[in-house]
């Protein structure tokens, strides 16, 4: 006859055998991605902190249609722009706005419509208060990280941002460089050309730069590029 | 249920050779008739191979009582390994002639040669593995007289050697391979098994669960289904016996039984 007790017991050493490795891989598995997802978070979060920057000169980037925005919250924060940017209008093109690549959770940033010439910012309730500096920090580390994602994505507003940049740093040659290929994947962004034109004038094509600025004009009429052409006709701009 | 019917569903797969318990299965019943076909063929020889345990001796046995009303046929289960002994039972069993003393091949061909039959008489050898390659090499002379036909079963290995060997190669008019049963074979195997001895209740209480469990530890091989499956119900009555049946399911065969007779027959190991 069997011994059934016996049996039992070997039985039972065989299922703890069994599901031993199944055990292991899933125990295995487990740790492996908690440890994954905590250096994922980790990363995630010490990417984000270093760099907080927003828009403080807004009032003197910002178009002057751009609208108020509400935020869900009662305090509120009103920046007062410098009327300084209808004169520079004049001589600088409508600015290239780029959206912050890393939000801050507590900083909003918002643009919309304005009241002539006011921005009103408002702040989450716990941000008590306190008007904020917002600085922007433009290192040529950023630089390189944006140039890296418009070679990735060949964006034109990425060239067009990285042009603004080099002309911004009086690198002509570069912000020539980086117009050029703005242009070349969007001809009809008006401020890629008046950039194009500029940095000619900059390294001394200035005959090249109303050549190129009067052509343009031709084809789109625009009323940027006629007060930069005259401009630079006139040596205002120089 | 009967207290009886484990005791009587474990007798039913007693390793056992007898054409009575042929199941018949479809893929089997095809190769089995292609089999008594080829007997009907004048082929000098007929290999029957496969793995232990896929039903070689059971084809013989049913072959043997399915033709022997009508043709001249000896079985030999077990292998005659002495060289004379061999002659002589041979020489007693179709030609009629009982030798005393030493028989060698020269003196069994006289007497091959001296004897006219009917018909030609078949003889199937089980085991045909275990003759010596001498002894073999007088039944493929043999063979060539057309005297006698053979049919001989080995398992697979052997069959390999044996087909390396030219002489054979052009001699074996026939080989036909037995295989271990498929999942869905099994099934109808297990149940087929039990309803014969009319054991429904048991046949039925193998789920699709308890099939795959047991296609997994034997392979589909039917004699270590039947071993398995003879410990199995020897399991359940040892339970019942020790009234302790109600701590399994009365309508599917209980999985870690079955994980528990493989354990018992060495199919798994603890």
């Amino acid at each position: 006859m069997l011994n059934i007790i016996e049996l039992e017991k070997q039985w039972m050493r065989y299922k703890i055998k069994y599901y031993f490795p199944h055990f292991t891989i899933f125990v295995s598995t487990l740790i492996i991605s908690i440890v994954v997802f905590v250096l994922i978070k980790h990363d995630a979060t010490s990417s984000t902190t270093p760099v907080k920057k927003v828009v403080t000169p807004l009032p003197k980037e910002l178009p002057p249609t751009i609208k108020k925005q509400e935020l869900p919250s009662e305090t509120q924060l009103k920046l007062q722009p410098s009327l300084k940017f209808i004169k520079d209008m004049q001589n600088i093109s409508r600015p290239y706005v780029e959206a912050p690549k890393v939000h801050h959770p507590k900083v909003v940033e918002t643009k919309e419509k304005v009241k002539p010439q006011t921005v009103e910012v408002v702040l989450p309730k716990q941000e008590k208060m306190s008007r904020i500096s917002i600085k922007r920090k433009d290192t040529s580390q950023d630089l390189q990280k944006i140039i890296k994602r418009f070679k990735q994505s060949n964006n034109p507003g990425l060239s067009l941002f990285i042009a603004k940049k080099y002309y911004a740093q009086k690198n002509y040659q570069q912000a020539y460089n980086y117009a050029l290929i703005t242009n070349k994947l969007n001809s009809e962004i008006d401020e890629s050309w008046i950039v194009f034109s500029k940095s000619l004038v900059k390294l001394g094509k200035k005959e090249f730069a109303i050549k190129v600025l009067q052509e343009y004009i031709q084809d789109t009429q625009s009323s940027t590029a006629n007060i930069l052409l005259s401009d630079i006709k006139s040596g205002k701009f120089r | 249920m009967d207290s009886s019917i484990y005791n009587t569903s474990k007798n039913v797969f007693l390793d056992t050779v007898n054409a009575n318990d042929y199941v018949q299965l479809d893929r089997v019943s095809t190769i089995y008739q292609s089999l008594k076909d080829s007997i009907n063929k004048p082929l000098k020889m007929i290999l029957l191979y496969g793995k232990p345990g896929t039903g070689k001796s059971m084809f013989l046995t049913k072959l043997h009582k399915d033709i022997s009303t009508s043709k001249v046929v000896h079985l030999y289960s077990t292998p005659i390994l002495d060289e004379s002994e061999f002659y002589k039972t041979l020489a007693q069993d179709i030609f009629n002639t009982k030798y005393h003393g030493e028989l060698n091949f020269t003196q069994f061909m006289k007497i091959v040669n001296a004897t006219k039959l009917d018909s030609i008489p078949i003889v199937l050898l089980d085991e045909a593995q275990l003759y010596s390659d001498a002894l073999m090499e007088k039944i493929r002379l043999l063979s060539d007289t057309r005297t006698v036909k053979f049919v001989i079963t080995l398992h697979k290995t052997e069959k390999e050697d044996l087909i390396a060997k030219e002489h054979f190669q052009t001699r074996i008019w026939e080989t036909i391979e037995l295989e271990n049963a498929l999942s869905g074979e099994l099934k109808i195997y297990i149940q087929k098994k039990l309803m014969k001895a009319n054991c429904f209740d048991t046949a039925s209480m193998f789920v699709d669960k308890n099939i795959n469990l047991i296609y997994k530890l034997t392979s589909g091989n039917y004699r270590d289904t039947n071993k398995l499956l003879y410990t199995l119900f020897d399991l359940y009555s040892i339970y019942e016996q020790n009234h302790r049946l109600s701590s399994f399911k009365i309508n599917a065969i209980s999985n870690k039984l079955i994980e528990m007779s493989a354990l018992h027959t060495g199919l798994i190991h603890a």
